[in-house]
């Protein structure tokens, strides 16, 4: 039987992981689709609240379509910025970036 | 006519402005604006004395000095003080409208000539406009406040005029003197005006006169102390014992100044006061002693300075002094109409003396009468004038001082008081002689001075027809004014006992002028000795009549009680206030702010400025180190602070 915390601990480890690549990953390219694990962490959560909390209502379905949305806009911006990035350094190396150090 | 009379002396004033304001870019600097007011004042005045004299019933109220006419319009009220501007014409007020008006006009034409090409030429005549206008204001007001504002106009006026040519120390000290001197009398009269207004509600003199004094609502005491206040500033104005001393130094104006100032503006305005306000002097007996003592005592102290006088204006300033005298005596004595009289006459014949007397200082370019002599040869006409000017003065008979003077005198004899009588004789012998003796020294003998002698010449018509005009006043006004129009038919006086001592009085009066004439005939006609010889073998006598024991008491009391008070307390200044307070009071707050000035540089600059910088630096040095530049840096504290953030949430909440 699959209860909602089998989904909720499922967001969390996605969330986790995706977190984790955010903060370690070198390479700004594997940010970004680490960033694409934590939207997927918090649709997951939208769909299994919706589902079990209050069956019937479509309110966190749309909330996920809208933050798939969101998601793919902010992929067209992080790609260009990434794209930018990569013409201003020659690199993706991320711990080379640090213009704006004190 | 009578009914715009208000004109009169609005005219010199809108002249008086226009000269000061448009005068720069007008003919002669506006100066005929001036006199064609100043024309127009004598023709519509003559016209109003023509009229009250034929009495086509012009005067509807009857008063004070007879019938009278009187407008008025509110100046302002404030509370329970109301204050008019109006006119009141009489007999009094007319004839004396006329006498300033015709005077001033003179002098104005006089000094076209006299005054040309000296500096401010503009100013001169709006001044002289304005002095005008103030007397006038005076003469023609029918309330105290009206009077007194003219009053210290011409105090203004003739402070201006005396020390106009300032750029001479002795002009403006003169000047000062004159205001200063004529401001102590005010303050007498400003007093006394307080007093009348305080216990009666009103300034209008017909008022004054018709409903408190005549009825005695006002007590005869309080009528005295008002009139001898009033009669204070009577005494600074015209210039009588004890604030006589102004006047002889106001000789440092122009000469057709000294003319405006000695016979129609400035002196008359005190003998005008005592006539104006009769009725209260006449209340109390006291009050007319005392203004006759004055008077005596004043004509015959000037008339004694006058004997030794060298400087020609000097001898007829001191005449001046002499003559207010003689009307303040009058007046005094009951003369009410003679003092009144006299200072017509005296207008015209004065004038024309000052104006004859600027004539030849014009030509000879000197004061002092030893240097003149024979002039009669070189000016006819200043000559001629003049001598009709010193005949009107010394009373000869047919002449305008004549007749004047004899009322004067009959007046004086009909108080029966006999050193009176004797004071004014004396007066009289007194101005006869010193009055020949100028004349004698100035125009006939020989030339003292050739050099000038030979410079001397006549003056032009500018200055010819105001003495000529003059002299025929001068000739003809005491007949005038004695047969064919009486003064007495328009200003009532008493009349009574003084037919009775008529011979006496002709006698006197004739006796005096004959023996004063004489004398200055026998000593100056002939041979005229050296003055410096007659100083030295009249030694005691000369040098008392040369003194001014006036100008010496003021001058001691002074001394003593201003300037030596001064110098003590400019010493303590110096010794004790400079030397202790202000040094002590420097020298401490010297100290003080060594003190605080270290206190600022260490406490101040170095602890909290340099502190607060200094630490501001520190921390900035150490903060520095968070900002990385790593976007993964800032996330991971976003993220740690975040999970604190719901674990301390999860804690209290969950």
């Amino acid at each position: 039987m699959v209860t909602l915390y089998h989904y909720l601990v499922l967001s969390a480890l996605l969330f986790g992981i995706g977190l984790y690549g955010v903060l370690t990953r070198r390479n700004a390219l594997l940010i970004l689709i680490s960033i694409e694990l934590l939207f997927n962490a918090a649709n997951v959560n939208f769909v299994a609240l919706n589902r079990y909390l209050y069956p019937g209502q479509p309110l966190g379905q749309a909330a996920v379509l809208f933050v798939i949305a969101v998601a793919a806009a902010e992929a067209v911006v992080g790609l260009a910025l990434v794209l930018a990035l990569y013409r201003t350094f020659r690199t993706l190396q991320i711990e080379k970036i640090d213009l704006l150090k004190g | 006519m009578i009914e715009h009379a208000w004109l009169i002396p609005v005219l010199p004033l809108l002249a008086s402005v226009l000269i000061v304001f448009l005068g720069r870019w007008l003919l002669l600097d506006g100066a005929w604006i001036g006199i064609l007011c100043a024309l127009w004042g004598v023709v519509q005045s003559a016209g109003i004395v023509i009229g009250l004299f034929n009495g086509h019933g012009l005067l509807l109220e009857s008063g004070l000095t007879g019938h009278f006419h009187e407008m008025s319009f509110p100046w302002f009220q404030a509370g329970f003080l109301r204050l008019e501007l109006g006119c009141l014409i009489d007999g009094m007020s007319a004839l004396m409208m006329l006498v300033v008006t015709a005077v001033s006009f003179l002098v104005q034409v006089y000094s076209l000539s006299y005054q040309r090409g000296k500096p401010r030429f503009g100013r001169y005549y709006a001044t002289l406009s304005l002095f005008t206008f103030a007397m006038l204001l005076l003469v023609i007001s029918n309330n105290m406040f009206q009077f007194f504002v003219g009053w210290e106009l011409v105090g203004v006026c003739s402070y201006l005029l005396i020390g106009f040519e300032f750029e001479r120390d002795a002009a403006a000290a003169a000047g000062r003197k004159a205001f200063i001197t004529t401001k102590i009398g005010d303050l007498g009269f400003y007093v006394g005006l307080l007093l009348l207004f305080s216990s009666v509600g009103t300034l209008n003199i017909p008022i004054i006169q018709r409903e408190f004094v005549s009825t005695g609502i006002l007590s005869p005491e309080l009528c005295c102390a008002i009139a001898l206040l009033l009669f204070c500033g009577a005494i600074g104005k015209s210039a009588q014992v004890p604030l006589h001393v102004w006047l002889p130094d106001a000789m440092e104006g122009p000469t057709p100044v000294s003319a405006l100032i000695h016979a129609a503006t400035m002196v008359a305005a005190g003998v005008y006061l005592v006539a104006r306000l009769y009725f209260l002097f006449a209340v109390s007996p006291f009050c007319l002693t005392v203004v006759a003592w004055v008077g005596a005592l004043t004509a015959l102290t000037a008339a004694l300075n006058a004997l030794v006088a060298s400087d020609i204006k000097r001898v007829l300033a001191f005449s001046t002094v002499s003559q207010l005298g003689y009307m303040m005596l009058s007046l005094g004595c009951g003369g009410y109409r003679a003092g009144f009289f006299h200072l017509t006459t005296h207008a015209f014949f004065k004038a024309l003396l000052f104006l004859g007397a600027g004539s030849v200082i014009h030509a000879v370019h000197t004061n002092d009468i030893w240097k003149m002599g024979g002039l009669s040869k070189k000016m006819p006409v200043t000559f001629l004038t003049f001598g009709a000017a010193t005949l009107a003065i010394i009373g000869f008979p047919g002449f305008a001082g004549f007749f004047s003077k004899e009322e004067i005198l009959a007046s004086v004899a009909g108080t029966h008081q006999t050193a009176l009588f004797l004071v004014a004789a004396f007066t009289a012998f007194l101005t006869a002689f010193y009055m020949s003796r100028v004349f004698f020294v100035v125009f006939l003998g020989d030339p003292r001075d050739p050099h000038r002698f030979a410079e001397a010449h006549e003056s032009d018509w500018l200055m010819g027809f105001p003495m000529v005009v003059l002299a025929v006043m001068a000739v003809l006004s005491g007949f005038f004014l004695t047969y064919v129009w009486p003064l007495s038919r328009w200003i009532p006086g008493v009349e009574g006992h003084l037919h009775q001592m008529e011979s006496l009085v002709l006698s006197v009066s004739v006796g005096a002028l004959a023996l004063g004439a004489g004398l200055a005939y026998s000593i100056y006609r002939r041979s005229v000795p050296d003055p410096a010889v007659l100083a030295v073998r009249w030694r005691p006598l000369d040098q008392f009549l040369r003194r001014r024991f006036a100008d010496e008491l003021y001058a001691a009391l002074i001394e003593k009680c201003v300037f030596a008070p001064a110098r003590h307390l400019a010493r303590f200044d110096e010794e004790w206030i400079d030397r202790f307070v202000v040094d002590g009071v420097g020298t401490v707050s010297r100290r003080i702010s060594v003190l605080k000035a270290w206190a600022d540089d260490v406490l101040v600059d170095r602890f909290c400025v340099n502190g607060w910088g200094w630490l501001a630096d520190r921390c900035g040095r150490g903060l520095r180190r968070l900002q990385t530049g790593l976007v993964q840096f800032y996330l991971l504290v976003i993220a740690f602070g975040l999970s604190l953030f719901l674990l301390w949430a999860v804690r209290v909440y969950g």
